[in-house]
């Protein structure tokens, strides 16, 4: 990964919530066409991390380059270039999945025409097309959590922060959308991806980062990760657990020995 | 942008309306909101032009310069609403992370907000519309009159929405997270308590009388206080904005300094909301602690443990989440203090002074049937409007609806209750009660609580929407209806009984009213039975609703 290649590139990025330190001087650079694995455990500052990266908090200290584009202060151009799903997207319950993806649509100024022709493709590749003129308060969790992908999509951004997009749906929903990053990365987009199913980072993700306590205590692709853990392990569960401490195991053993 | 996020939000309002299950019911009862709405506010609108033109008629420039105080008194009532709803639009409705992730310029969203903000002072933007309609009637203005109050009516409201979400930035910059609220809404209590107390000499309070009815004395009275105010300040905008109404010769001067001035207003809230916004929306948010600790302070003083049964569960949850939420706590304290107090304040002048004892007393009480049916019908449901979506939860527990219908009741009935003991000790000893006496208004207060929070509550049932973004308007302009009836009904057919009793018990029934002594020794407690039944009624189909809503 060459810095000049590079679409996400974070350098020092420090926020504090008043004396809670959330991310800790986070560096790391994410190249054009990568999809890219952020892992941590729960309150580690991914999700704080990723709202830096898409103009949603400003960072207290560092600078962060999204397609070329300072988050803090040019936030509208990186917002233009970026589709993001939140770990619990918002869908308004009152407007059906279609009038969701055209409002979508005018959000990031995409011509209504084309917006439709968008819109029209995606719910039928998500399988939504039936629904489109329901309203979305009638649908199911992963067939929102699709509508939520959906708009993050329309616009077709350059670069797309997903924070748990296979959250809530079934395996063939959750397959669907893991062909679907791929390819976008091979049409050139890069993906900045948040999970916990470390199945999905192994398989899709070129490279991975792993934040803890809001710092980030590795990067690289898995063999790199093995290479850091002093080859302590084969699959990326081991080395996760190797390198955030485990604690969540160690509590559940204490449970099911309490149990 | 601006353009799309409204049409939007109309999108979703026609939604709301007209599709999905039993949209027919929800138009018609759209329907029965306007009228109800429109017709409550253009008759009090219209009866302030009446009041007006009776003013003319004593003295016609007491009219003219009512025009000024009624415009200062819409900013206010506008300033106040937009005080209390600013925060929940700024900082904590559900879409902000969906629109701060798009591309949307601050200034669009700065005027999707104050739309928001200012849509909730619907009310005072109807009752000013119909009051200036009343004025220029009475006073016989031209045509022109009528579409410039149109227009600086909506810049008035917009102005006072604009300072109002101005000043909850403001406060949002200089305090951390939850005590934002607590300021915005104890500024609108200060804001909202002269206009209170000054509009009691207005309902015939004045001079130490009490009269129902504006007699020509109380006219006098305004009359003569709007005349003592003097000419309007001429650096007013309230003043400007009169002579502009009024089209006299200083018309043209004033659309000017009109203009610049509302130029400034808009900009300068637009370049706060551009700075402070953020920061503020980032501090609320993400819940960050301030100097004087956050709600995890306020859990540690709340009693712990494993509560005994579902109903004491159910209790010691509601509790919880109230206490914890400011906007709930600053809008019971905003309720009590806006409107209880200047009632309290008003009777603990003691206004039946030179009557019987028991007259004294019980007429002394009358504020208590008004706090009960008042606080009852906004705080008796607020326990099951805040339980929302999570009614389904609840459902799933292996407890009745019934039971958790009466956990949420009584929730409501422990605050009710706490005013109206409170209210009517504190005017009974005020009045020189006897222990008896004492201990039938705390029964009587008892009774009236119990009704109004189960109005409420019937309410709520029939009507909440569970899934409404936020907790202190899901019970809607449908469920205030419904709740207001219901109430009307069973105060002013229970009230009306205590007070015929204690009227037979302590004076002779005057001669002409003889004659109809049996139909009111029979209605009212017929009216009184009747009202408890609609109120078990409503209960009974709230139930029904309650067992079989789900969640989208």
């Amino acid at each position: 990964m060459t810095s000049s290649s590079a679409t996400i590139r974070a350098n020092g990025l420090t926020k504090h919530f008043g004396k809670l330190v959330a991310v800790s001087d986070l560096s790391l650079e994410v190249g054009a066409g990568e999809v890219f694995g952020f892992l941590g455990p729960n309150g580690a500052g991914k999700t704080t991390t990723i709202r830096m990266l898409t103009g949603l908090v400003r960072p207290t200290s560092g600078t962060a380059l999204v397609a070329g584009y300072d988050v803090a202060q040019q936030p509208l151009e990186v917002k233009r270039r970026v589709g993001f799903l939140a770990e619990t997207p918002y869908l308004y319950g009152k407007l059906t999945g279609r009038e969701f993806l055209a409002f979508m649509g005018g959000l990031y100024e995409v011509a209504p025409t084309l917006a439709r022709q968008r819109a029209d493709r995606l719910l039928s590749l998500f399988e939504l097309s039936d629904k489109a003129d329901e309203l979305v308060e009638t649908y199911s969790h992963g067939m929102r959590q699709k509508l939520a992908l959906g708009g993050a999509l329309l616009h077709e951004p350059p670069v797309l922060f997903l924070d748990e997009p296979t959250s809530g749906l079934d395996p063939r929903s959750a397959r669907l959308v893991k062909d679907l990053l791929v390819a976008l990365v091979d049409r050139g987009h890069t993906v900045f991806l948040s999970t916990h199913v470390l199945e999905i980072a192994e398989h899709l993700c070129h490279r991975v980062g792993i934040i803890d306590h809001g710092r980030v205590v590795a990067t690289g692709t898995l063999d790199e990760l093995r290479y850091q853990a002093h080859g302590k392990g084969d699959s990326l569960e081991d080395i996760f657990l190797q390198m955030t401490g485990g604690s969540e195991e160690r509590e559940l053993a204490a449970y099911l020995h309490d149990v | 942008m601006l353009g799309l996020l409204l049409r939007q939000r109309m999108r979703l309002f026609w939604n709301r309306l007209g599709r999905g299950p039993r949209h027919t019911r929800r138009i018609l009862g759209a329907i029965l909101v306007a009228v109800f709405t429109i017709g409550f506010v253009v008759l009090a609108g219209l009866n302030a032009g009446v009041l007006v033109e009776r003013v003319a008629r004593t003295d016609p420039r007491a009219a003219t310069a009512a025009l000024p105080v009624l415009l200062i008194g819409v900013f206010a009532l506008t300033l106040v609403t937009s005080l209390s709803s600013a925060f929940h639009h700024l900082f904590l409705a559900g879409d902000l992370e969906l629109l701060l992730a798009a591309p949307i310029p601050n200034r669009s969203l700065f005027w999707l907000k104050v739309f928001e903000i200012w849509r909730d002072s619907l009310h005072v933007l109807l009752f000013q519309g119909a009051a200036l309609y009343g004025f220029g009637q009475t006073l016989r203005l031209p045509g022109s009159y009528y579409f410039l109050a149109l227009v600086v009516g909506l810049a008035v409201t917009l102005a006072a929405t604009a300072v109002g979400a101005t000043i909850t930035l403001a406060l949002a910059r200089v305090r951390f997270g939850e005590s934002i609220l607590g300021l915005s809404r104890l500024l609108a209590v200060l804001l909202f308590l002269p206009i209170g107390v000054l509009g009691i000499p207005a309902f015939g309070f004045g001079r130490s009388r009490f009269s129902f009815f504006l007699g020509q004395g109380n006219l006098d009275a305004a009359a003569t206080t709007l005349d003592n105010f003097g000419p309007p300040p001429t650096w007013a905008p309230s003043t400007w904005a009169a002579h502009l109404l009024l089209g006299d010769e200083a018309a043209g001067l004033s659309l000017v300094l009109l203009g610049v001035s509302g130029f400034a207003v808009f900009t300068a809230a637009q370049l706060a909301f551009e700075g402070l916004f953020e920061p503020g929306w980032e501090r609320v948010r993400f819940s960050i602690p301030g100097r004087r600790g956050g709600p995890v302070r306020i859990g540690r003083r709340l009693p712990g443990g494993s509560p005994a049964g579902p109903i004491v569960g159910l209790l010691q949850k509601d509790w919880r989440t109230l206490v914890r939420d400011p906007r709930w706590r600053t809008g019971a304290v905003v309720s009590l203090v806006a409107l209880g107090l200047p009632a309290m304040a008003l009777f603990a002048g003691d206004p039946f002074a030179r009557t019987a004892h028991a007259l004294r007393f019980w007429l002394g009480m009358l504020p208590v049937p008004y706090l009960a049916y008042l606080f009852g019908s906004q705080q008796g449901a607020v326990t099951l409007a805040y339980e929302g979506r999570n009614i389904t939860l609840l459902r799933a527990a292996p407890v009745g609806m019934g039971r958790i219908l009466l956990a949420k009741g009584l929730g409501g009935l422990v605050l009710v209750m706490g005013v109206t003991w409170v209210a009517t000790l504190a005017l009974a000893f005020g009045h020189a009660g006897e222990p008896l006496e004492i201990a039938a208004a705390l029964a009587a207060a008892t009774w009236l609580a119990l009704g109004g929070t189960s109005a409420a509550l019937a309410g709520a049932a029939l009507t909440a929407d569970f899934e409404g973004d936020n907790p202190l308007r899901r019970v809607g302009c449908m469920g205030t209806i419904v709740t207001t009836l219901l109430s009307s009904l069973f105060f002013v057919s229970n009230t009306g009984l205590l007070v015929w009793w204690v009227t037979r018990t302590v004076i002779s029934v005057p001669r002409p009213l003889v004659a109809f002594l049996p139909i009111v020794d029979w209605g009212l407690p017929i009216a009184a039975l009747l009202s408890v039944a609609a109120i078990i009624i409503a209960s009974r189909m709230g139930l029904r609703r309650l067992a079989t809503w789900e969640a989208s």
